[in-house]
């Protein structure tokens, strides 16, 4: 029952918790509901910008944004794009990434 | 073995051009490292075979014994020498322009490569042995974070062993110095350690490790010996001849003297003659060690901050130790001492130190609100009521005899009364900054750090509340960075006033995402 609940309302808390938001200059995301997490990357500082998409996702169109920063800690998922919205925000964050100068660090 | 002589005299890097790519020669590995390998193997064979001897002996007789031993320890001596043998003489390594590049391997050849601009650190040790025919381990480090491809293992290179000679010239090299610059005037003394600090070490969190791995290796040799049960029995006729209290007051005052000493001697070892220098080209040195001598370099440009690390024990003494926040230099284990640049120390000597390092630490650490406190005493309220709950638990299940209850009882309401005392000690700890160009961030009770963090070493920030802190106004701030652990937090502050602290740390990162009222 629990789980039946669960897949049914899950999703749809998700979709709804979860913000995502690309300015010129950083990637923030805002996930979780009982411990809400804020992550902003700087685009200065953004090292590798990853798309991925797992077979699930293909049947729904979709894909995973993972934007890498120098820190362990500091990589920051946008999960559940669609797949162009995907790969066109892959695009831009690889040339604004591309024009900042300087090693990340 | 034939080889070529090790010690080459380093090429001219500066002179040549980019055709010294090609021309720049393979150098081997010392050929000492085989003797070294070997006497230690046999060393390895003695202590393992002597017993294993003396075991067969008991049921058999010697000679028999012997003959079983002694061939064997000969072939697992040859086939080890032998691929030591093998090992140094495959190994190649050469140094050019851009780039560090070993071939190794004896099945499968693998050429390595770092680039040189990546390298954040040289380190060199060197035990006894291999101090005594002239030979020292080179580390080369890159230090990359982060969940990228690749093991620890390739992300450093590792030369074992080259030549003292050699080794220096190699990390002098590699941090972008000539060798021949560094004079003992061209260096700055940042710290120097005295044989006095030793007195910090029984008080480290090492002595009732060492007397908790003292009591299992009892253990373990007993069960060894076919009678795992002998302390026991041991502890229960003690017991019976003395009384309980004082064989339990004795064991403990005895366990904690042998864990104080064992502390003392490793920590002894791990610093004697410690020394801090700033070398000519900006590069950390820390150079320690009593029988391994070790050597790190670190280039001051990867160094983001320091934290100033306080282990409950030592900060009763007024005492604390100095690490270094620096890239590629991990400190995720605990118990890695390998980015301490000054051990436990009186606190003004580590301070002086940290200052020398990264400029003026002097702040005014704003303490957090009354609600970071509430918490932490919720949290001590729920170690007492688990403590409680189990002691009474354990009376109820099994009727304990009276010494054990005590003893269980007076265990309970002293870690109650810690856990209570923890919560106010660690609201005390909590407090955050700025000073010139750091971010400072105090927390902790049982291991109290500070951390001062270069602001513009940050590079991120991960806001996080859980709906308790919602609730009560909090919020904890992480500032992501490439250095050390990666990320460090403020943990516990006011959910507004961190908001305009990140953003006056950084400014201009978090800005576009703040909604104001004013």
């Amino acid at each position: 029952m629990i789980g039946l609940a669960s897949i049914a309302t899950l999703p749809v808390w998700w979709h709804r918790v979860h913000r995502w938001e690309v300015t010129d200059t950083a990637v923030y995301t805002l996930t979780g509901y009982f411990w809400r997490t804020w992550r902003i990357a700087p685009m200065s500082r953004i090292q590798t910008v990853d798309t991925t998409q797992g077979p699930l996702q293909h049947s729904f169109g979709l894909s995973t944004v993972v934007v890498t920063t120098a820190s362990s800690a500091g990589a920051v998922t946008l999960e559940g794009l669609d797949q162009e919205t995907a790969s066109a925000l892959a695009e831009r964050l690889t040339q604004l990434t591309d024009a900042t100068p300087g090693d990340a660090t | 073995m034939t080889e070529e002589p090790t010690d080459h005299a380093p090429a001219a890097t500066e002179a040549t051009e980019a055709t010294a790519v090609a021309e720049e020669p393979w150098l081997r590995l010392h050929r000492n490292g085989l003797k070294v390998a070997a006497i230690l193997m046999l060393g390895v064979v003695v202590a393992g075979g002597v017993p294993t001897a003396v075991g067969i002996a008991s049921g058999t007789s010697w000679p028999i014994a012997l003959a079983w031993v002694v061939p064997c320890a000969a072939v697992v001596v040859a086939v080890v020498v032998a691929f030591e043998a093998i090992r140094l003489r495959v190994t190649r390594y050469r140094v050019t322009d851009a780039r560090v590049e070993m071939i190794s391997g004896i099945w499968f050849k693998r050429r390595r490569s770092l680039a040189r601009e990546r390298i954040r650190s040289v380190d060199l040790s060197s035990n006894p042995l291999e101090r005594m025919f002239g030979v020292a381990n080179v580390k080369v480090g890159t230090g990359e974070t982060g969940s990228g491809s690749g093991s620890a293992n390739e992300r450093t290179l590792s030369l074992a062993p080259v030549g003292r000679a050699e080794a220096d010239r190699l990390r002098a090299e590699l941090l972008r110095r000539s060798a021949v610059e560094v004079g003992a005037d061209g260096e700055q003394r940042l710290a120097t350690w005295k044989p006095g600090w030793l007195k910090y070490a029984p008080l480290s969190f090492l002595t009732p490790v060492l007397a908790g791995a003292a009591v299992g290796a009892v253990f373990q040799v007993a069960d060894w010996f076919g009678n795992g049960g002998l302390p026991v029995e041991v502890t229960g006729n003690l017991v019976e001849e003395y009384g309980a209290w004082p064989v339990l007051g004795g064991g403990l005052a005895g366990l904690l003297l042998f864990g104080a000493v064992a502390s003392l001697i490793l920590q002894g070892e791990a610093w004697w003659n410690h020394r801090l220098d700033r070398e000519v080209g900006g590069t950390l040195r820390v150079r320690r060690g009593l029988m391994i001598s070790r050597s790190l370099s670190l280039e001051e440009q990867r160094i983001r901050g320091v934290e100033l690390v306080e282990p409950l024990g030592v900060r009763t003494a007024g005492a604390g130790r100095l690490d270094v926040v620096a890239i590629g230099l991990k400190t995720d284990q605990e118990g890695s001492d390998l980015s301490t640049l000054v051990p436990a120390a009186p606190m003004a000597t580590t301070r002086a130190a940290a200052e020398a390092v990264i400029g003026p630490i002097d702040c005014e650490l704003r303490g957090h609100p009354r609600a970071a406190l509430h918490r932490r005493l919720r949290w001590a309220a729920a170690t007492v009521i688990v403590l409680v709950a189990a002691a009474v638990t354990v009376n109820l299940v099994w009727s304990l005899p009276a010494l054990l209850g005590a003893g269980v009882a007076l265990a309970v309401v002293l870690g109650c009364a810690f856990a209570v005392w923890a919560a106010f000690d660690a609201y005390a700890s909590l407090g955050h900054g700025h000073s010139r160009g750091h971010l400072v961030s105090r927390r902790g009770s049982v291991r109290r750090a500070t951390v001062h963090l270069d602001r513009s070493g940050i590079i991120g920030w991960r806001l996080t509340q859980s709906v308790f802190q919602k609730r009560m106004g909090l919020m904890t701030l992480d500032a992501t960075t490439a250095a050390g652990k990666g990320h460090y937090p403020v943990i516990d502050a006011d959910q507004h006033e961190i908001l305009d602290f990140a953003d006056e740390s950084v400014p201009d990162l978090l800005r576009p995402f703040l909604i104001r009222n004013e």
